[in-house]
């Protein structure tokens, strides 16, 4: 999957590209105007990543301009919190999605894992890592075609760790995820250990490996190693 | 209109002030002149009869008209001094006293001492003087008549502009963007008084939006450095050779970031909110809301093992949706930040209020300071001070009123507003 970042600070630039390139990503990426125009009219993304924050309003410019190239499919806008009049007029031309700075880059990754599931597959996508399937249309998980009886939480975790596997997740990433920073309650850690260890209790129970595997207190790993 | 009263008054006083003391000099002045004249009249009489004496050396003969009169008095040995006198005289015609002037010298002829004297009519120049006095008032009346017109009417009118004006700066507002509406007068001052404020409403418009953009650009600025910060966290975390000891150090960092990003986001919602920068209003079911918000809640109080309970009335008013959020969100969010395991929350909503009551282990927070920026109760670092701060701000925008009182053991908060919304 072709991914386009386009991000005037390099650093981030930098942290989103490594990030994305584990989970088996093309990555390119534009920091400027320009660039990121050539780009788009030389090649087709399943996934554009835009900080509508560039300067000199350009942010917004480029989005009207993949809108009028029809270009506007499985565009991701990166915004900065509070200043809703860019976000709403992202979205009015649209945008299929927005993340707001700062983000955690397994948010990251689960935004655009569902933008392309929507653009390629229209939504209708099975997930499948070894004996454990999640049906997104229908929002059930199953273990070797059995469904799992999970909350809406906890399929809402599975999905986020199947989506992330095989990266270190933090806690407050996990607490962003399922309550969004509104809640601020992500610092009760103790609540996000009760749904990932029913979780893993639920996995077990089927027979499944142990793939939630906590990292030193700090955050949670969904491997199969 | 108290200008209008104010100098109305001013100028009718003086106008009185001046025209009495011109017309009483008026009067005299006149009266002078008028008498002068009888004066003249008199003394050419008087020079007539001293010629006729010392031409003839006999009086001439005395004469009894009706504007004139001479008579010669035998004088013995009192002589008279020369004088001239207002007197009265009968008139045998008119059978009534009229008045004359009267020049009395005294005269000598065929070696006898006469004191002789000439009477002019003042009638006359009586009625002169009367006719005179009456259509100066008369002016006087039409004047004042006239001015009084002029006072209510025109002047009126001549300050309708300033008036405009006063009406335009009453309704203008910042968030409209509309520029004062100012009508064109050709009076100068009120020329210069529009122009001034003018000049004054366009440089607080663009104060202003120079201020609100700088609000949102300083959130894009502190949101980047952030936002690079965690996202090499995110990355720094997948290395697998990392120790415990620095997991630990990874953990604190990331929640300092978290704190960080905290603490910006709220001074950056109280910034845009004293900024009057949420002032839509829109219709907002609260019980509604509040239900939402208690089911967001519900999972969190669950495993808290929080008795909740909740006593809803049917309520809409009228305040901005994402100040609305916030508000609620913020009150749930301290009932259960400052609860314990087991605890008590109560919510009560009426067509008038909103009440939250939560059982805590913080005892009675001072009343006074509770609202202010950064007071906390105790050095908790789980909440940064401004919770309480940004709902009384948000309470303030949307015309409703904060209180806090602390009762049986349990903290309450109390959102008041009118319900003729």
């Amino acid at each position: 999957m072709k991914i386009l970042i386009i991000e005037d600070e390099k650093e981030l630039c930098k942290s989103i590209v490594s990030y994305l390139r584990e989970e088996s990503y093309v990555c390119e990426t534009a920091s400027d105007y320009h660039t990121a125009i050539s780009k788009i009219s030389l090649y087709d993304y399943d996934c554009i990543l835009l900080d509508i924050t560039l300067p000199d309003g350009n942010g917004l410019h480029l989005l009207k301009h993949l809108k009028e190239d029809g270009k506007i499919d499985g565009v991701l806008i990166i915004s900065a919190k509070n200043s809703v009049d860019d976000r709403v007029e992202g979205l009015k031309l649209g945008a299929d999605d927005y993340l707001t700075k700062p983000f955690h880059m397994s948010e990251l990754s689960a935004r655009i894992a569902a933008i392309i599931r929507r653009k390629n597959f229209e939504g209708n996508i099975i997930i499948r890592l070894n004996e454990i399937t999640i049906d997104t249309n229908a929002r059930i998980a199953f273990y070797d075609e059995t469904p799992l009886d999970l909350t809406k939480k906890e399929y809402q975790l599975l999905l986020y760790f199947i989506t992330n596997k095989e990266r270190v997740i933090s806690k407050n990433a996990i607490a962003e995820h399922l309550w969004g920073d509104e809640m601020d309650m992500a610092d009760n850690y103790d609540f996000i250990y009760t749904h990932i260890k029913n979780l893993r209790k639920k996995l077990l129970e089927k027979g499944s490996n142990d793939y939630l595997k906590s990292v030193y207190g700090m955050g949670y790993k969904f491997t199969g190693k | 209109m108290k200008l209008l009263n104010k100098y109305s008054r001013v100028h009718v006083i003086t106008a009185c002030i001046v025209l009495l003391i011109s017309s009483v000099s008026y009067y005299f002045i006149i009266q002078n002149i008028l008498l002068k004249q009888i004066d003249k009249d008199l003394k050419v009489e008087e020079q007539e009869i001293l010629d006729y004496i010392h031409a003839n050396n006999s009086l001439p003969q005395a004469s009894d008209y009706r504007h004139q009169q001479i008579r010669f008095v035998k004088s013995g040995e009192n002589i008279q001094d020369r004088e001239i006198t207002n007197t009265m005289e009968f008139d045998e015609r008119e059978k009534e006293y009229e008045p004359f002037r009267r020049l009395s010298f005294p005269v000598t002829a065929n070696n006898q001492h006469y004191t002789a004297s000439v009477y002019k009519s003042r009638v006359e120049t009586e009625d002169l003087l009367r006719l005179i006095m009456i259509v100066t008032a008369l002016i006087f009346i039409i004047l004042s008549a006239v001015m009084f017109i002029i006072n209510r009417f025109v002047l009126g009118k001549l300050w309708q502009p300033f008036f405009n004006t006063l009406s335009e700066l009453r309704t203008f507002n910042l968030q409209n963007k509309k520029r004062l509406n100012l009508t064109k007068s050709t009076i100068d001052e009120f020329e210069e008084l529009n122009s001034s404020v003018s000049q004054m409403t366009d440089k607080i418009s663009n104060e202003y939006e120079t201020l609100k953009a700088f609000t949102d650009n300083a959130s894009h600025e502190i949101q980047t450095p952030i936002a690079i910060i965690q996202s090499k966290l995110d990355l720094l975390i997948q290395d697998e050779a990392i120790t415990e000891k620095q997991s630990k150090i990874l953990q604190a960092v990331y929640d300092a970031i978290q704190r960080l990003n905290r603490l910006n986001t709220s001074l950056l919602l109280l910034a845009k909110i004293e900024n009057k920068q949420y002032a839509a209003f829109h219709k907002i079911n609260l019980k509604k809301k509040t239900e939402e918000k208690i089911a967001d809640f519900n999972e969190l109080w669950q495993a808290n093992k929080f008795e909740v309970s909740c006593t809803l009335k049917d309520s809409i008013i009228l305040m901005n949706y994402e100040l609305a959020d916030i508000l609620i969100n913020n009150l749930l969010s301290n009932a259960t930040k400052h609860n314990y395991n087991g605890g008590k929350i109560l919510i009560s909503l009426t067509e008038y209020h909103l009440m939250i009551t939560n059982t805590s282990n913080e005892p009675l927070l001072n009343e006074e300071k509770i609202f202010q920026r950064f007071y906390k109760p105790s050095q908790s670092k789980e909440n940064n001070g401004l919770g309480l701060s940004i709902i009384k701000q948000i309470c303030d925008a949307s015309d409703m009123i904060a209180t806090y009182y602390f009762n049986e053991e349990k903290h309450n908060f109390k959102i008041q507003w009118n319900s003729n919304r």
